[in-house]
């Protein structure tokens, strides 16, 4: 079906009154987590942050829709400027909701063109899911490295598994997680590109499963 | 010294234990960005924090953990009032904190009046250890008096120079503890309370 473009003199509001949606969603979010943390006493908490766990996966989606509907409603975004979004040229929406955690290290890390790197690992990531363990973000990360050599491109890639199996302990918006998980991996550089040079399935996965727990 | 009551209220919310929380760098970071803005809207300045140096002292702080963490659970509450001292040594060796301007609010605080940056990463460090020990042992100790004085702090930044355990050393002596000046930042060395 042909792509009909809105008027230009509408789209700017419009677009302003998407940001305003998506903000509010990212405060509401933010002021629930630490009322959740605040005013529930311990026992009672859990069950809530399990719920916080649901909420935080359909605000992500949401966050998401609405980004990809504001692309496809409004086309390029003048004010964008550089906003940087290199996962959204993927080649399925799955892809690209998969290679998102990735863009994020990636650009946190300052890979240069992460469009390759997001090409490989893409389809690679699709397969996660919330059941990811230190095991499988292993064998994940691994069988890509013969397709990505820079040292800053293994790291955008480790940490972005990183903060997906950290998401499995906390709730948290995937940005924060994201961002936590490229700075560890950049102070902890050298010995993950250690690791990662051996191949050795094994200890890149317990330095997975021993860094999750810190980011 | 700052209200530590205050300090404490300002550190973010976590649904975890904050022993587990501060070491998760999110949370840490978190934690010591509210630290450093509360401080400074009471001293009349601001801080900037770098992100990425504090992601360094992080990590160090965690292997230091890894590496002294005793095996006894007798020891665990000494460990809990020792573990602070450890970041404090590497906030102070790798400072990420640098004050904007100099502070106009301090008139009756002059350890922060004389170090800004080390005074912040100082109050963040007893507010973390507070709320900890509150949370595992319901318990608290008094901050010896010496945190209100400027020659002790003139000491410290003098000695941290030269030799960034003294930072431990120091904290150590905050929460009433005689550290063993030869290896400040070693638990296993301690003097150890007379039984």
């Amino acid at each position: 079906m042909a792509q009909t473009r809105l008027p230009f003199s509408e789209i700017p509001p419009l677009r302003a009154a998407f940001r305003s949606v998506k903000r509010a969603l990212r405060d509401r979010h933010g002021r629930l987590e630490t009322e959740m943390a605040t005013a529930l006493p311990g026992p009672i908490s859990r069950p809530a942050l399990h719920m916080l766990r649901h909420i935080t996966t359909v605000a992500n989606g949401i966050d998401g829709l609405l980004s990809g509907v504001a692309d496809r409603v409004f086309g390029d975004d003048p004010q964008r400027g550089e906003a940087y979004a290199p996962h959204r040229r993927a080649s399925s929406q799955a892809e690209a909701e998969a290679a998102f955690p990735l863009s994020l290290t990636a650009r946190r890390l300052g890979v240069t063109d992460p469009s390759g790197l997001l090409a490989s690992a893409a389809p690679a990531f699709v397969a996660q899911d919330e059941t990811i363990d230190a095991d499988r973000a292993s064998r994940i990360l691994l069988g890509l490295l013969d397709r990505v050599g820079a040292p800053k491109e293994r790291l955008a890639l480790f940490s972005a598994l990183l903060a997906t199996l950290a998401a499995r302990r906390q709730a948290a918006l995937r940005e924060t997680l994201a961002e936590s998980a490229a700075d560890l991996c950049a102070a902890l550089q050298s010995e993950i590109l250690a690791a990662l040079a051996t191949g050795d399935p094994a200890r890149a996965s317990l330095l997975l499963e021993k860094y999750s727990a810190h980011v | 010294m700052f209200d530590l009551a205050e300090l404490v209220a300002a550190l973010p919310p976590s649904n975890q234990p904050l022993r587990q929380a501060v070491r998760r760098l999110h949370w840490f970071r978190a934690a010591f960005e509210a630290t450093a803005r509360h401080c400074g809207e009471t001293m009349g300045c601001a801080f900037a924090v770098d992100e990425h140096r504090l992601a360094g002292i992080f990590v160090r702080w965690l292997k230091s953990i890894e590496a002294q963490k005793p095996g006894a659970r007798s020891e665990r509450e000494e460990f809990f009032d020792f573990v602070p001292s450890l970041v404090l040594r590497e906030l102070i060796a790798d400072m990420p904190l640098k004050a904007l301007c100099p502070p106009d609010n301090v008139a009756g605080n002059p350890p922060a009046e004389f170090w800004p940056e080390g005074y912040v990463c100082t109050m963040f460090c007893l507010a973390v250890h507070a709320k900890a020990l509150d949370e595992e042992f319901h318990t608290r100790r008094e901050i010896d008096r010496m945190v209100d004085d400027l020659r002790s702090w003139y000491s410290f930044k003098e000695n941290a120079a030269e030799d960034t355990a003294f930072a431990a050393g120091f904290f150590q002596k905050l929460l009433g503890h005689e550290p063993n000046w030869t290896m400040p930042a070693t638990f296993r060395a301690r003097n150890r309370a007379p039984q």
